[in-house]
């Protein structure tokens, strides 16, 4: 394997933008950190897949508005080849960025910052772009505090401040040019290069003026008529008189003689996603910050250095040193970690068949919480959740019994949903549901959701907000039998967190679970459900646990005074998001009866606590701290748990 | 009946003090900032993204006033209007009430009066009735005059303050009035009807399972104590700091 091709992922950084001292929003609370916000939006990038793009795998915020973008990485960007490509080589480039930049604008993806650091170039003349999303994830530039982009790329109107997706263009056609004749402006500094872009505005030809410009006059007309027509089409000054990448497109690949490249498929640990290769590196001990602290694009100053050395009474600080705001290095990360751990494994484990299995793993006997981390474990069950999801629906009961094991977090949303049996063209139908149209819980749901799991990055800033809220409308739409409860938003939540880029599929599962776990909880008069439900409750804790609900009984601890939130939410208010996650893996195996158990359990594992305390002592306990375990829900048989209100199909 | 010497028993504590207990509950439209208030109170913090409150949410917090330590059982309600039928089993017995509107927000003061309304016809007559202007650190969003709420209080005999969970403004302030106005001896205190407390007072309510119904009795903690380990160290405190012009009264232990 040669030197560069054994780089799977790269990772850059830079700084979002701080809001300045104590700034409050309107409502008098601080405003959502840039990075948050940042964090969201780039969520959506994280599920862009196409063969010249760089899949995105993993945004991180870190420590002071820091932001860590990891993505794949292939050989090497133009900036670093120093050997001229030969027009043939110019055309496939082209035509695989063009086809690239085609696909992003169509997903409504502007690039803005397209230049010959972020376009690599492999071995084999495959092209894919490099963190193409600054623009997009950065809201177009509004949450990082430098400018977008390298000077010699932007178009007139993006210097300006007016730019839309044809700026791109303008980059791209500088991109060919600068293949074809060389390096632009290269000893010049931003100012005056931004200056020379502007003077091409009186340029009736600027191709033809900027190739004079480096005396390469004869060299540009030395090149194809076709490949000239489209430099030019791109350098037009006005935005509306260039070509969009639908029609460069349509172009170069009539030009482009060269096949499109037939890569043998690889097998083994490079056949599997790239998702997958990432989380199981990580696992692996794989370290995206240790990398980028040892090529110094992390430093850290001593803090007596980033000391301000003035604090404006607004609490806005005045010097200080402050770290570069955006490094353009980025840095490269090897799999020979993972190459290393996962050496022994059979290639036959890689592609394991549905009907012959039953093979148990060491790992099984660990508890839930360290087998997420074991490498080899979830490498295993990764792949073999994969193939049956593969499957789905046909492979529903299979899912299942490995449900009942446990659920790789990676594929948890995916399984969730096949749990669910969430089917069909879900899509479609979340499409076709108003989810805009004012209605007069808005104002409950919107003084909620500010207040949702905010502890969560995904669920705390605007994309989450307004996510969260859609689906929200949509629910409450589609059921007009039930109304907004406080707490459906918290409901709603761990389905948001899991399927953030995958509304519809978050909307399904909601729609799914209310019917199975909360029948008639959300009808506007639920007392008789609730009622019912908390007397169930009480009657398994006395069988249970005599003792406690005597005691409890006696002090008139009763239900109704703490456990309403418990199962109105299925405890999603009550726990943090890491915690529900587990909880519901169990519920959604387990059915129904389950939280009736879990609620028994929290009861069980607080019994001395409570069977010492009067009622101030059991009330005031934070029940919510404990461990969420289950007793052993075999020892009541299934009757006892049936209540007339349930679900009829459950 | 509110009030019970349990000074004498104490190992620590100072024997003259008196206790008294008293159940306050925050009644108010949602996102008005209601267990802001309280966790302002009762834990000095404020948290921006303060949980909605489902059902309720109870917590105690101590008071030391003059001669008597003055215990809270605060009953944080669920503001939205779905939650109201919930509302009776907390109010009832209370011998202290809190409505809160948000003074950026007409539709909550609206709301507030009704709140008062309601405490007036269903809760003990004897029943101390506090508003409180929340959210008053935006002022400059203000809907709700205070001349207007000011008047409004008046009429209807109401404690009244504008407060700020996030500043702390007038918190303390508003339950040491609130406090202050509660009768604090037993002749004083045998107003407040349906008692909020005292497994010694005798009948026992069973509880059915029904939300609509079984109030909940807060059960007294003369076993625990809780909040006295800290007497005596806390008023040499609250002298010398009452010594050097601090306010009369100091916010002592915290329950939780
Ligand atoms: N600026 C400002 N915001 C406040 C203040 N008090 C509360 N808030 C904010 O208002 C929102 C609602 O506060 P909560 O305390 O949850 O309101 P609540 O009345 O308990 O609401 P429910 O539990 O839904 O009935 C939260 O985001 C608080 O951070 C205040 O004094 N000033
Ligand atoms: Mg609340």
């Amino acid at each position: 394997m040669d030197e560069e091709s054994k780089y799977k992922f790269a990772a850059c950084t830079y700084f979002a933008k701080n809001h300045p001292g104590e700034t409050c929003g309107s409502n008098g609370l601080p405003l959502t950190p840039s990075s948050v916000t940042i964090l969201g939006r780039a969520q959506r990038l994280l599920t862009i897949e196409h063969v010249n793009l760089c899949t995105y795998l993993d945004i991180i915020r870190g420590k002071h508005e820091r932001i860590i973008v990891v993505a794949e990485t292939i050989g090497k960007s133009l900036s670093e080849h120093t050997s001229k490509f030969s027009n043939q080589e110019v055309l496939n480039i082209s035509t695989q960025v063009a086809t690239a930049m085609n696909f992003l604008h169509k997903q409504d993806v502007v690039h803005r910052t397209l230049s010959d650091d972020n376009i690599l170039v492999d071995c084999c003349g495959r092209v894919k772009l490099f963190n193409y999303g600054m623009y997009y994830m950065t809201d177009g530039g509004k949450e990082v505090p430098f400018p977008l982009g390298i000077p010699r790329y932007l178009s007139p109107e993006t210097i300006l401040g007016g730019a839309g997706p044809a700026a791109d263009v303008w980059s791209f056609g500088i991109i060919l040019l600068e293949l074809c004749i060389g390096k632009l402006w290269n000893n010049l500094k931003p100012g005056p290069i931004l200056r020379r872009i502007l003077t091409l505005v009186h340029a009736s030809n600027p191709a033809e003026r900027i190739a004079r410009e480096h005396d390469c006059f004869d060299a540009y007309k030395g090149l194809p008529q076709s490949v000239r027509d489209i430099i030019e089409k791109c350098l037009k000054i006005y935005p509306g008189e260039r070509a969009t990448f639908e029609e460069l497109v349509a172009e170069l690949s009539l030009l482009n003689t060269e096949k499109p490249l037939d890569i043998k498929r690889p097998r083994g640990l490079l056949d599997c996603k790239l998702q997958f290769l990432y989380h199981w590196w990580q696992l692996a001990g794989g370290d995206i910050m240790a990398e980028l602290k040892k090529n110094g694009l992390v430093k850290h100053n001593p803090p007596i250095l980033t000391m301000p050395i003035a604090i404006l009474l607004d609490g806005c600080p005045v010097g200080g040193k402050k770290n570069i705001l955006f490094d353009r290095r980025i840095a490269k990360y090897s799999i020979d970690i993972l190459n290393k751990r996962l050496a022994h494994i059979l290639i036959q484990d890689y592609y394991p068949l549905i009907h012959e299995r039953k093979r148990e793993y060491d790992g099984i006997t660990l508890p839930k919480i360290i087998r997420e981390k074991d490498t080899e474990y979830q490498f295993h069950r990764l792949i073999w959740f994969e193939r049956l999801l593969h499957g789905y629906p046909h492979t529903v009961q299979y899912i299942r019994a490995e449900a009942e094991i446990d659920i790789p977090p990676m594929v948890r949303g995916d399984v969730w949903a096949a749990l669910l049996g969430v089917v069909g063209d879900i899509e479609e139908q979340y499409e076709r549901i108003d989810k805009e149209t004012p209605t007069p819980t808005d104002r409950q749901i919107d003084v909620d959701i500010p207040r949702c799991h905010q502890y969560c990055w995904l669920l705390c800033g605007s994309a989450g907000h307004r996510t969260l809220k859609r689906l929200l409308k949509a629910w409450l739409l589609t059921n007009p039998q039930y109304v907004y409860w406080q707490g459906l938003d918290s409901l709603t939540a761990p389905f948001l967190y899991l399927n953030f880029c995958n509304e519809a599929r978050a909307f399904a599962c909601l729609s799914a679970f209310v019917p199975k776990f909360l029948h008639k909880f959300f009808l506007k008069d639920n007392s008789a459900v609730i009622k019912e439900y908390l007397a169930k409750f009480w009657q398994i804790t006395g069988f249970h646990e005599p003792e406690l609900a005597a005691h409890l009984h006696d002090i008139s601890f009763v239900p109704e005074l703490f456990a309403i939130p418990w199962f109105l939410t299925m405890f999603s208010h009550v726990f943090p998001l890491h915690k529900i996650v587990h909880l519901w893996d169990a519920l959604l195996v387990e059915g129904p009866s389950l939280p009736l158990y879990m609620g028994v359990g929290i009861l069980k594992q607080l019994r001395e606590t409570l069977l010492d305390s009067g009622f101030n002592e059991c009330i005031l306990l934070n029940l919510s701290r404990c461990a969420a375990t289950l007793p052993a829900a075999s020892a009541t048989g299934d009757s006892v748990t049936r209540r007339p209100s349930q679900s009829p199909w459950m | 009946m509110a009030t019970n010497r349990t000074g004498s028993q104490r190992a620590n504590g100072a024997p003259q003090t008196k206790v008294c207990q008293f159940k306050l509950v925050l009644l108010g439209e949602s996102a008005v900032g209601k267990s802001s208030l309280v966790l302002r109170f009762v834990k000095g913090q404020f948290h921006e993204y303060q949980e909605s409150t489902i059902g309720a949410a109870f917590l105690t917090q101590t008071l030391c006033l003059d001669d008597t330590t003055v215990k809270f059982e605060i009953w944080d309600t669920a503001g939205q209007e779905r939650y109201h039928s919930l509302a009776p089993m907390y109010y009832r017995g209370a011998q202290a009430a809190i409505v809160v509107y948000d003074i950026t927000n007409q539709d909550t003061f609206g709301r507030a009066k009704n709140w008062v309304k309601e405490l007036q016809r269903q809760a003990s007559p004897s029943i101390v009735i506090a508003l409180a202007g929340n959210k008053s650190d935006l002022a400059a969003k203000r809907m709700v005059e205070f001349d207007e709420a000011q008047a409004y209080a008046d009429e209807n005999g109401l404690l009244f303050m504008e407060t700020s969970a996030k500043t702390a403004m007038n918190v303390n302030d508003i339950f040491l009035a609130i406090a202050n106005k509660l009768p604090r001896n037993e002749t004083g205190g045998a107003a407040g009807a349906g008692g909020a407390r005292r497994l010694a007072d005798g009948e026992q309510p069973r509880s059915s399972a029904c939300c609509n119904r079984a109030p909940p009795r807060a059960a007294s903690d003369t076993r625990s104590g809780a909040g006295d380990a800290s007497g005596r160290g806390v008023r040499g405190l609250r002298s010398s700091l009452r010594k050097a012009g601090f306010t009369r009264a100091l916010v002592v232990s915290q329950a939780v």
